[in-house]
C-alpha cells in the first residue's frame, strides 16, 4: 500500500481525480443554494421567458425590431450589434496600431516622437473615459440644419448620415464581398507562386481580376435595385430633419472611435514588438540579392514580423471584443447592454447572465480559435533557425 | 548595366574611410581585386574585414573615399546600388535564409523578382545549384529543418541564382560546427576553381594556402600586408601579422 502511495503515476491519478470531484463537488453546491434561494423568493427559474416580448426597444439594431419581439431574438440582435462593433472597432485599432507602430520602428526620428507622445497618452487614459470624451465631441456636433457635409456625407449631432446604394440588404452585401475581392484578388495574384509569369509582370492579370470584381459588383447593385427613387440615397434636410441615407449613431460611432484609438495604442506596441523582432541578417540577405527596400518588406520583414505579432494580436482582440461592453456607459444597444436590460425587466438574472457568459464565450473562443489555426499554418518550421 | 563588357578589376577600392560615430572603422583601405580573382580577407575581430566587404555591396554606407564595382561607382544613385546588388552575391556568417519560404523559393523568389526569370526558368535555375551545392534533395524543406552546414550551402546556392559575377563571403564557416565545415569548404572550391571572383572573409587558413591568389591582412582597420598565399604565410614582413599567423596556426 504504501509502496503503491510512492508510485508516480498512482499519485497522479489520485491528484486528478480528488481535483475532478472537489469541482463537481462545488458545482452541485452552487446550484442547490441558488435553487433554494430563488425558490424562497419566490422566482421561477427556467428559460421561458425567452418567448416573451420584451416591451421595450433598441435604439441600433442590423435586423429589424420592434418591442413585440421575443428577448432571444434581441439577443441575437445584441450579439450582431457587439460583433459588428467589434469587428469594425478591431479594424480600425489594427489600422490605427499598424500606422503608429510602423511610426515607431520608423528611422525618422519626428515619427517615431510622434508614435510614442500617442501610445502614451492613449494607453494609459482609462477606455470609459475616451468613450465619454468621444461621445460629448460626437453629441456636440451641430444640429442637423447646420451640418457639416463632405462626399454626400452629414456630420451632425444626431449621428453621421452616409449615402447608401438603393438596393436590396443581401445584394448591397454581395456587392461589398465583391468590392473586397477587388481589392483582394490582385493583391493576391501579386504574391502567389501559383503562377507562372515573374513577379512584377503580373499587372494585366492583376488588372483582369480587378476589373471583373468590380463589373460584378456592378451588375449586382443593377439587379438588386429597389424599384422606388435614385440609385444613390443622399441624406436630405427635410423640414427639422434628416431623411434618407444611412444613420451611424453617434453612440456607435463613439464607441468605434474609443476602441480604435484605444485599442491602437496596444496594437502600435505589438506591432513595434514584431519589427523588433525580425532579425537584420534576413533583411541584410535580402538586400544583397537586389531586392528593392519595398520588396524586402512586403516579402521578409512583414511576413516574419506577422509570425512574432500573431500570439499577442489574437490576446489582444479577444481583450477589444470584451470592451464592446462600454456601450452601456453610452447606451449603445450591445450584448451587454440588452442583458442589463433584460434582468431589469425580466428578473432572470441568473439565466441571463449565464447567456452573457455563454455568448462572450463563444465569440472569444471562436476568435482564439481562428488565430490558433492561423498561427499554426504559418509557423516556421524545423527547430535549427539562428541570427 | 552591361559589366562583363567593361574592362578593368572586378572590385576597386581607393581610399576608403568608414566611422562608426567617432569610431574610426576602415583608414584609408585601398584594395583592387581582378575579375576571377580569388581573395582571402584575414585579421584579428574587430580590424575592418566584414566592415569592408559589406561596403562592397553597400550593406554599410562608406563616409569616403571610392569604391568601383564592375565598372560602376557606388554612390547614392539607387540605381549604381541596385545594379551593383544584382551582380555581387553575399553569403552571411548566420546563413540568413528566410526561414518562411521553402529551400527552393529561397533560391527563386530574387531571380524571378529582381531578374524577372518566369517561374519554370527560375526553378530549374535553383535545382541546377542546389544540385552544384549538393543538397538536390532537401529543396522543399524549410531552412530550419536543415542542419548548419546544409543552411550555408542553400545561402550559396541562393546568392549564385542570381548568377553574379562576384561572390562575397564573410565568415561563412564561423557559425558551423567543425564536421560541417568542410562540407561548405568544398563548395567554395569547387566555385573557385569554376572562376567565380570571390573575396573571402575566413580563418580558414588551409582554404586561403588552396583557392587563394592573394592573402589580405586586416588590423586596426588598415590592410597591412597584401601578399599570395606562400609568401604570405611563410615569409610575411610584418609584426602583426606574424602574431596573428602564429595565433591562427600554432595548434
Amino acid at each position: 500500500m504504501v509502496s503503491l502511495l510512492r508510485n508516480q503515476k498512482v499519485r497522479n491519478a489520485l491528484l486528478q481525480v480528488l481535483y475532478v470531484g472537489l469541482l463537481a463537488a462545488l458545482v452541485l453546491a452552487g446550484v442547490v443554494i441558488a435553487r433554494r434561494n430563488l425558490a424562497e423568493q419566490g422566482i421561477t427559474s427556467g428559460f421561458d421567458f425567452l418567448y416573451k416580448s420584451t416591451g421595450w426597444d433598441v435604439n441600433f439594431s442590423l435586423l429589424p425590431a420592434t418591442a413585440n419581439d421575443p428577448y432571444w431574438w434581441f439577443f441575437l440582435i445584441g450579439i450582431i450589434n457587439t460583433l459588428f462593433l467589434g469587428t469594425v472597432g478591431l479594424m480600425l485599432a489594427t489600422l490605427v496600431g499598424t500606422i503608429v507602430g510602423l511610426a515607431r520602428t520608423s528611422s525618422n526620428e519626428l515619427a517615431r516622437l510622434l508614435g510614442r507622445t500617442y501610445v502614451d497618452i492613449f494607453r494609459n487614459i482609462p477606455l470609459i473615459l475616451q468613450v465619454f470624451f468621444w461621445y460629448a465631441i460626437i453629441t456636440h456636433l451641430p444640429t442637423p440644419r447646420a451640418a457639416h457635409e463632405a462626399w454626400g456625407m452629414l456630420l451632425t449631432s444626431r449621428g453621421l448620415y452616409v449615402p447608401v446604394p438603393n438596393v436590396g440588404g443581401i445584394a448591397f452585401a454581395a456587392a461589398i464581398l465583391a468590392v473586397i475581392s477587388a481589392i483582394a484578388l490582385p493583391l493576391w495574384l501579386g504574391r502567389t507562386s501559383r503562377l507562372s509569369q515573374p513577379f512584377g509582370e503580373r499587372l494585366g492579370i492583376q488588372l483582369a481580376a480587378a476589373a471583373t470584381a468590380l463589373a460584378t459588383a456592378a451588375v449586382i447593385l443593377a439587379l438588386g435595385r429597389l424599384p422606388d427613387g435614385p440609385m444613390l440615397d443622399f441624406p436630405t434636410l427635410r423640414g427639422l430633419n434628416l431623411q434618407g441615407g444611412l444613420r451611424i449613431p453617434p453612440e456607435f460611432s463613439a464607441l468605434a472611435i474609443a476602441i480604435a484609438i484605444y485599442g491602437g495604442s496596444y496594437i502600435a506596441e505589438i506591432v513595434r514588438g514584431g519589427f523588433k523582432a525580425v532579425g537584420k541578417g534576413q533583411m541584410e540577405a535580402a538586400l544583397s540579392l537586389g531586392l528593392s527596400p519595398w520588396r524586402v518588406f512586403t516579402l521578409v520583414r512583414l511576413p516574419l514580423a506577422l509570425r512574432a505579432m500573431l500570439p499577442i494580436l489574437a490576446n489582444q482582440y479577444v481583450w477589444l471584443m470584451k470592451a464592446t461592453t462600454m456601450g452601456i456607459a453610452v447606451g449603445f444597444t450591445d450584448f451587454f447592454m440588452i442583458v442589463a436590460l433584460t434582468i431589469n425587466h425580466s428578473g432572470q438574472t441568473l439565466e441571463v447572465i449565464g447567456i452573457l457568459m455563454a455568448g462572450f464565450l463563444a465569440i472569444n473562443l471562436s476568435l482564439a480559435a481562428i488565430f490558433n489555426r492561423i498561427n499554426k499554418a504559418i509557423a516556421l518550421k524545423g527547430n535549427q533557425l539562428r541570427g | 548595366m552591361n559589366s562583363s563588357k567593361v574592362s578593368g578589376p572586378a572590385v576597386r577600392i581607393e581610399n576608403l574611410d568608414k566611422y562608426y560615430g567617432t569610431f574610426h572603422a576602415l583608414r584609408k583601405v585601398n584594395l583592387s581585386v581582378e575579375r576571377g580573382e580569388r581573395i582571402v580577407v584575414c585579421g584579428p575581430s574587430g580590424s575592418g574585414k566584414s566592415t569592408m566587404i559589406r561596403c562592397i555591396n553597400r550593406l554599410e554606407e562608406h563616409n569616403g573615399g571610392r569604391i568601383t564595382v564592375l565598372g560602376t561607382e557606388l554612390d547614392d544613385d539607387v540605381a549604381n546600388i541596385d545594379g551593383i546588388r544584382r551582380e555581387v552575391g553575399m553569403v552571411f556568417q548566420h546563413f540568413n535564409l528566410f526561414p518562411h519560404m521553402t529551400v527552393l523559393d529561397n533560391c527563386m523568389i530574387a531571380p524571378m523578382i529582381v531578374r524577372k526569370l518566369p517561374r519554370a526558368e527560375a526553378e530549374a535555375t535553383a535545382r541546377r545549384y542546389l544540385e552544384k551545392v549538393r543538397i538536390p534533395e532537401q529543396a522543399m524543406k524549410f531552412p530550419g529543418q536543415l542542419s548548419g552546414g546544409q543552411q550555408q550551402r542553400v545561402a550559396i546556392a541562393r546568392a549564385l541564382c542570381m548568377q553574379p559575377q562576384i561572390m562575397l563571403f564573410d565568415e561563412p564557416t564561423s557559425a558551423l560546427d567543425p564536421e560541417m565545415i568542410s562540407e561548405v569548404l568544398d563548395v567554395m572550391v569547387t566555385l573557385a576553381a569554376d572562376g567565380m571572383t570571390m573575396i573571402c572573409v575566413t580563418h580558414e587558413m588551409g582554404f586561403a594556402r588552396r583557392v587563394a591568389d592573394r592573402v589580405v591582412f586586416m588590423d586596426g582597420g588598415e590592410i597591412v600586408e597584401e601578399a599570395p598565399p606562400e609568401e604570405f604565410f611563410t615569409s610575411c614582413r610584418n609584426e602583426r601579422t606574424r602574431q596573428f599567423l602564429s595565433q591562427v596556426l600554432g595548434h
